[in-house]
């Protein structure tokens, strides 16, 4: 089992680098996978459509991460190749490697499983949908069988306070008591049998104490990271059922937090600097009142853009350019800033040209 | 009766709807009504925590319970909860800022009668002064041994506990450990300026438990006397094991031999796995915990059978508060050591990973050393990266700098540490430092030896455990003793089949929801009986 957990979260590695080939290093795929809030990093995100790699192991140690490396190395799945107007070593996924990842498809369907996941703009939300659920659930069912005398199995105080909150006037519990279960069968009766019973025994009630994911694992047989992506990819969609659907599940919508929370995924430095920026601070200003370098301010700007976080970019760029620089982009199939810059004949800044790439590619485009 | 002994005994059967004390418990608390710090040595499960929570309700001021871990607290307070005492929170690293917040507010406000919390939250000037205004009666120190350099599980944050207590308005203390002994005691007992007289120690010995050891020559070895025991054991019952790896391998392997109600639990694991692992074991759904030692603290599971060491702990008193899991039903339980020289290297291992090295000593020092400024600001990237150390060694070396005269104060901020430094001489300075830490590693290497030499004698493992606290085997004989003495296996054998616990045969979501949230039907019972009353 513990092998086939390192070989699997090997290939899924494989299927990311296959995207970045070429234009980034083999390392970038670990900070990718860590979830580095770096605006290099969010920036690939949005230009490889990396999602469902962002985060995808934030526990990843280095020490595993290299004997990955090594594993794909050492079966020639990838090679290394060196890299123009660059110093580091670039790598390409060989003959072998796409073999091996059509292979690996067909018998775990890992693209499929991974489509689902998007580690950026939903896995967040997801979880804290997760415990929310779990929680309410839990109390619900307490609240039933009239036995409060419980440990609530989510030891985060605010999610506490909330599902606290949530039920707390003789009404509110009414509405919960009685319709919960009727939004859950709603909920899990989309999904086949046994994807319904893993759901299931996730939650805590009275008579019953959810299983962990590894648990649920053994339980069916599975090598745990195959079920970890399963089941990130199958919240999500559970996530995005009642989000888009909220006439159907009036009382689990009311466990989704609001997009304010959209702000919290930039770092809170990048938070200062937005918030000058609103007051019309220009770059410069910024730079000295915070005691920064430039080039971190405009390193933020673009986590702004990249976040899709409102802001008027019109003062540093124009639509038009957008929307040259990246048809040049396009046209020879690179999002490499120096050679956009060199056949944009260098009338571009470079914070211009990653501006308009991250404004193409996130969500303010 | 004493008069201080009728108002326990009055508060105990209203708030906790006991009617008499367990052994120890009143020998603590009426010195403390009386106005005396004390110090009570009990073996966990002995109901050391209510000899703080029940003053606590006595008190006009706040009760703290100081402690080291935060799981620990939160359990505590949830536990209190559960039985419907509402008088109880806690404060530490958990709880964000708005969080904190509120609950200072609160507590100012009279809330709370008892406030567990971390030593770092009560090294917080503004939290102090917070705590004054409220006024502090009694603080009370869980894990005491904690302070003690010579006790086997040290931590930086405990020796500033006793000038911290003065800094409240010098309130009672009351000290309590599982562990600890005749040196460690005194030492407390020093720091806290508690007579010999208000120090209650009660036995270690647990007669209940038959303590097994079983010399092996390697993992194979091992690994067919656990799978053995494990078929015949009585359940349920935990497996302790130096190293997550180990955890794993072992919870995989029994899936492999058909064991599933078993599961690993170790640091490595969230906090909800981690609670709802432990939740599966008291309720019942699993029959066997592997786990390290991360396992255990604050479990409240009485009929727990038995406890087996994969691995040999590091000291004496890391064991017997392991195998005093065992059995708190008093039902006989079982404890057995798989016994294996090498494995003692373990610990020599993660001994290395907790101090720094000679050349971090260096280095860490010439970090500021050379600087002329006397507030001197080291990050965490500096220190990680120019002295190559983490986060838990740094703490160490700030504590150890201090000690050794190199600065004089340390304060955490956000990003790292601000320092005042003294004058020094660095090559003297770096031979005093390096020397302060030798001595406190070698006496981590002093306790290993202890529990080695422990295992390696050959006469009764019970009456060397008590000399080892400095206790004297009480006359009388414990029948199934340990392995010297001799032990019948058949006493902890199952004695029926096990049950198998019915699965599911055919899923059904409907039906699964309704035994969870058997919504609609309960709610008309109740509309029901509102009509016809
Ligand atoms: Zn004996």
């Amino acid at each position: 089992m513990e092998d086939q957990n390192f070989t699997i979260i090997s290939y899924v590695m494989l299927t990311g680098l296959a995207i970045v080939e070429r234009e980034r290093t083999v390392q970038s795929l670990y900070h990718m996978v860590r979830g580095r809030k770096a605006s290099q990093v969010l920036q690939d995100v949005h230009h490889f459509v990396l999602y469902p790699y962002y985060r995808l192991f934030p526990q990843l140690s280095r020490e595993s991460w290299d004997e990955i490396v090594k594993y794909l190395h050492d079966n020639k799945y990838i090679e290394e190749m060196n890299w123009t107007d660059h110093n580091k070593k670039s790598f390409y996924v060989t003959e072998k490697g796409r073999e091996k990842i059509k292979e690996v498809d067909n018998e775990h369907q890992l693209t499929y499983k991974l489509s689902l996941i998007d580690g950026l703009r939903f896995t967040p939300k997801v979880e804290r949908f997760r415990k929310h659920l779990h929680l309410v659930v839990q109390t619900v069912s307490h609240l039933l069988f009239e036995d409060m005398r419980f440990s609530p199995i989510i030891s985060h105080k605010d999610i506490q306070r909330t599902v606290k909150q949530l039920l707390a006037t003789p009404q509110a519990r009414k509405a919960w008591i009685t319709g919960l279960e009727r939004e859950l069968y709603q909920l899990l009766s989309i999904y086949s049998a046994d994807i319904q019973e893993q759901l299931f025994d996730q939650l805590t009630g009275v008579g019953q104490v959810g299983m962990t994911w590894q648990q649920l694992a053994y339980k069916n047989n599975m090598p745990l990271v195959l079920f970890q992506l399963s089941m990130t990819g199958i919240w999500t969609q559970v996530y995005k059922e009642v989000e888009e659907n909220h006439d159907k599940y009036p009382l689990l919508t009311m466990l989704i937090e609001d997009d304010s929370r959209a702000l919290l995924s930039v770092s809170t430095s990048t938070m200062e600097t937005y918030r000058l920026l609103q007051k019309g601070a220009d770059i410069q200003e910024i730079a000295v009142r915070r005691n920064i370098k430039s080039n971190t301010v405009e390193d933020h700007i673009i986590e702004i853009a990249l976040a899709g976080i409102p802001l008027d970019f019109s003062r540093w760029i124009t639509k038009g350019q957008i929307n040259e620089v990246n048809q040049v982009s396009k046209q020879y199939e690179t999002k490499r800033l120096r050679l956009i810059k060199d056949e944009l004949g260098n009338s571009y800044t470079y914070l211009q040209i990653r501006l308009a790439l991250a404004l193409k590619g996130g969500p303010n485009g | 009766m004493d008069k201080n002994l009728l108002v326990l005994s009055d508060a105990l059967q209203a708030k906790f709807g006991h009617t008499s004390f367990r052994e120890g418990q009143k020998e603590i608390m009426v010195p403390l009504l009386q106005g005396n710090h004390v110090l009570g040595i009990m073996s966990t499960g002995g109901g050391k925590s209510l000899t703080y929570q029940l003053p606590a309700y006595l008190f006009p001021g706040i009760t703290l319970v100081v402690s080291p871990l935060i799981s620990l607290m939160v359990d505590q307070v949830q536990k209190l909860q559960k039985h419907g005492h509402r008088y109880a929170t806690y404060l530490n690293s958990s709880l964000d800022r708005d969080e904190m917040r509120i609950v200072m507010e609160e507590v100012v406000a009279g809330v709370y009668q008892l406030l567990y919390i971390s030593p770092e939250k009560l090294m917080q000037p503004q939290v102090i002064s917070l705590l004054r205004k409220r006024g502090v009666s009694l603080v009370a120190i869980d894990e005491a041994h904690c302070i003690s350099q010579w006790g086997h599980d040290f931590r930086t944050d405990y020796l500033k506990l006793p000038d911290l207590v003065n800094s409240l308005g010098n309130p009672l203390v009351l000290a309590v450990t599982a562990t600890a002994t005749a040196e460690v005691q005194r030492e407390i007992g020093e720091l806290f300026q508690i007579l010999p007289e208000h120090q209650v120690r009660l036995t270690v010995n647990r007669p209940t438990i038959a303590i097994d050891v079983k010399w092996v020559k390697n993992d194979a070895e091992k690994q067919e006397i656990l799978f053995s025991q494990l078929k015949e054991l009585r359940m349920p019952g935990i497996v302790y094991c130096s190293t997550r790896q180990t955890v794993d391998k072992l919870v995989a392997k029994c899936h492999g031999e058909g064991l599933h109600r078993v599961s690993g639990f170790h640091g490595g694991m969230n906090p909800m796995e981690r609670i709802l692992i432990q939740e599966q074991f008291v309720q019942n759904q699993l029959d066997i915990i592997f786990a390290t030692n991360a396992f255990g603290m604050g479990i409240d599971k009485p009929d727990i059978r038995f406890v087996l060491h994969y691995h040999t702990p590091s000291s004496m008193e890391a064991y017997t508060q392991e195998i005093g899991r065992i059995g708190r039903d008093n039902q006989p339980g079982y404890a057995c050591l798989y016994y294996r020289e090498e494995d003692l290297l373990i610990h020599h291992r993660l001994f290395a990973q907790e101090y720094p090295t000679v050349e971090e000593v260096i280095r860490f020092i010439h970090l500021f050393a050379r600087n002329q400024e006397e507030f001197n600001t080291l990050t965490h990237e500096q220190l990680f990266e120019e002295v190559g150390v983490g986060e838990n060694v740094t703490r160490l070396l700030f504590y150890y700098a201090e000690k050794a005269g190199a600065i004089s104060s340390v304060h955490q901020l956000k990003n790292g540490y601000e320092i005042r430094k003294n004058v020094f001489q660095p090559e003297q300075m770096i031979e005093q430092l390096w020397g302060i830490i030798q001595q406190v590693k070698s006496q981590k290497y002093q306790k290993l030896k202890g529990i080695q030499d422990w295992l390696q004698g050959d006469s009764c493992l019970r009456g060397r455990m008590l000399t080892y606290f400095g206790e004297e085997m009480a006359g009388h004989h414990v029948v199934n003793c340990c392995v010297h003495c001799g032990i019948d296996p058949t006493m902890y054998e199952k004695k029926e089949m096990s049950v198998e616990i019915p699965t599911r045969l055919v899923w059904d979501l409907k039906t699964a929801l309704s035994q969870l949230l058997p919504g609609v039907t309960h709610y008309e019972k109740g509309e029901h009986h509102e009509d016809n009353p």
